[in-house]
């Protein structure tokens, strides 16, 4: 079983049914934890367009930001590891920076998985008919299924 | 994203291009009807941020010659308006005082002060951040504090989406800088915009005191309510800060002593801001402020190179734009026809409604879009219907400038929403409820300081 996770899917819930999906499939859960390198320059890209942040200050914001999504990350990892192994389910983590769906794609065909467990960030309606979504584009191009938990508020 | 963008080029062009085609009403010029094609095509690019929003204003100063609206000298001389250098200058001052660590010292020295319990703490983020935004560009302020209160949050131990502490300091980090960006001319370029299109419709101005005098009372009383908020709505779950304190102290020991770039960097700060206030009205806010750039180069406080890493210069196309598109507007006739569409429907609205349904509006457009475009789209047609309905328009510039820099609600609102919503600490969902718990707090207390305190400034509605 494959779970996803990044920055902005940070699902507990997800996390619970990644690992209940392993433990009844007695299968070894793989979790990447992706750094979304896309989201945190689209981000400085904001905050130095719109915000007009010049270069070097929005440089060290960005790798503020990094270092907290890093320092996130892994710790998150660390967490689902200590409760796979109070289940005895059999855990590998990976840590990996880039685009969110490449690296996803990436990692199912390296992994070979029955299930991708992910969660749909939590968005406004505008911004996702706007920008579209990575995770419906990872449902129609994965090799297998993918289990979506839905963040979303549903805000208008 | 490039689906997005190219679809909202479309969408710009297509609007600007109807606009321009469509019969020309009765009571507008053909000037008028494409400085509003203009308009229609800055607001949906502004609000899409399909192109960068410096872009978009070079385009529009292209094209309200191109389509006849005021001729070429014109639209290039309004971008070298006085507004823009005061712009450019109070950036070159930030730069300095970002370059030399003054802010991050100064930023220091206030949390430390506060540091004494998780109430005191939390106050001590939204007032820092809301102090040092009274001199500084606001979304600095919250890059500068980012690391800090970061530091705050894993010195306790405070996980993200679990902890109401960690979601009550990020929202702080936030809130108190936008708080404190609307207090002077200098926490946001949208305050010395608003006063660059009162100078060229009415040829009248706002001091920088005179401002500071009208609104900073209200952003101090804002963040004593945004506190409130915080610290009721997130809850505080811990009991014990000692931790985030002896992180500050670290921080502190490791800036080390007060440089003599930093003595002077404040004194030249200090120096302009008597300046501004002495001066302002006779020698111009802009003269002061590029002075004070040069004295920054003279005393040999900051380098060439410096100011070009931590100024963008997009800002003096963006401003400069803006004010051409707001002139347009006032100009061609096009704000005045937009205002009296507008006025059929609000006619016999008493003076202040009228104020409270201006700062309602630019309160919900600033969460849509930038808040300088906020201000540039929306003040030239407030204008417009305040002159049918006897609103003076220096309350007008309040109505409109003070909320439109009040985004709290959306983290794409403002840069400092998105800076801590990138933490990761609070959701969506915090971020639109106290926000829109604080915005409408704020127009409450903005009515209040309209009804109670401006009179006793001068300040009639």
């Amino acid at each position: 079983m494959l779970l996803l996770l990044s920055p902005a899917r940070v699902s507990s819930v997800c996390v619970d049914e990644a690992l209940e999906g392993a433990a009844t499939s007695s299968a070894e859960l793989v979790a990447y934890f992706i750094l979304d390198t896309t989201i945190s320059e689209e981000l400085k890209k904001r905050i130095h367009d719109m915000g007009f942040l010049g270069d070097a200050p929005s440089d060290d914001f960005m790798k503020a930001m990094r270092r907290e999504h890093e320092l996130q990350g892994r710790e998150q990892l660390e967490r689902i590891g200590a409760l796979a192994a109070e289940r005895g389910i059999r855990f590998r983590s990976e840590f990996v920076v880039g685009d969110f769906l490449t690296s996803s794609l990436a990692a199912a065909e390296r992994e070979h998985p029955e299930a991708i467990f992910v969660s749909r960030r939590e968005r406004t309606v505008i911004s996702r008919l706007m920008e579209g979504s990575a995770v419906r584009e990872l449902e129609v191009s994965a090799p297998c299924e993918v289990l979506v938990h839905d963040e979303d508020d549903g805000l208008e | 994203m490039k689906r997005r963008r190219v679809l909202s080029i479309l969408i710009a062009l297509v609007i600007c291009a109807g606009i321009m085609l469509a019969p020309t009403p009765d009571g507008l010029t053909r000037e008028g009807q494409n400085a509003i094609a203009i308009f229609g095509l800055c607001f949906v690019l502004w609000v899409a941020n399909s192109l960068p929003l410096s872009v978009t204003s070079l385009f529009a100063i292209v094209l309200l010659p191109t389509l006849r609206v005021i001729p070429a000298a014109r639209s290039f001389a309004l971008f070298g308006s006085p507004v823009v250098f005061f712009i450019l200058g109070a950036f070159i001052l930030a730069a300095a005082m970002m370059r030399s660590g003054l802010s991050t010292r100064l930023a220091l020295a206030f949390l430390r002060r506060f540091g004494g319990s998780p109430g005191q703490l939390l106050a001590g983020v939204v007032f820092s951040g809301g102090f040092l935004a009274f001199w500084m560009p606001s979304h600095a302020v919250a890059a500068l504090l980012f690391p800090i209160v970061l530091e705050i949050v894993h010195a306790l131990e405070l996980r993200p989406n679990r902890s109401g502490y960690g979601r009550a300091l990020l929202l702080a980090l936030a809130w108190g800088a936008v708080i404190g960006g609307v207090a002077t001319f200098l926490g946001g370029a949208r305050n010395p915009l608003a006063l660059g299109i009162l100078q060229e419709h009415y040829d009248e101005t706002i001091g920088f005191l005179q401002w500071m005098i009208a609104v900073a009372p209200f952003a101090i009383a804002l963040m004593v309510l945004a506190y409130f908020v915080l610290s009721r709505a997130c809850g505080i779950e811990i009991d014990d800060v000692s931790a985030a304190r002896r992180a500050l102290d670290v921080k502190a020991r490791e800036l080390g002593p007060l440089t003599n770039r930093e003595k002077g960097v404040a004194a030249i700060m200090v120096l302009t801001i008597g300046a501004w206030i002495v001066a302002g009205q006779n020698m111009g806010l802009a003269s002061i402020s590029l002075l004070a750039a040069v004295s920054l180069f003279v005393f040999d406080l900051i380098d060439w190179q410096s100011v070009e890493e931590y100024v963008n210069w997009g800002v003096i196309l963006m401003y400069g734009g803006a004010i051409a598109i707001a002139t347009a507007l006032h100009e061609s006739g096009g704000a005045a026809w937009i205002a009296e569409v507008a006025i059929t429907r609000l006619s016999g609205l008493p003076p202040f409604v009228m104020f409270l349904v201006f700062a309602l509006a630019a309160s919900f457009l600033t969460e849509a879009i930038s808040n300088v475009a906020a201000v540039a789209l929306f003040l030239p047609i407030a204008f417009g219907i305040a002159e049918g309905s006897g609103l003076s328009p220096i309350p007008v510039v309040f109505a409109v400038a003070v909320p439109a820099g009040l985004a709290f609600a959306l983290p794409m609102g403002t840069p400092p929403n998105a800076i801590a919503y990138s933490a990761g600490y609070y959701r969506l969902r915090d971020s639109v409820i106290l926000g829109a718990v604080l915005k409408l707090a704020a127009i409450g207390l903005l009515a209040l300081a309209a009804k109670l305190y401006w009179p006793l400034l001068g300040i009639d509605i």
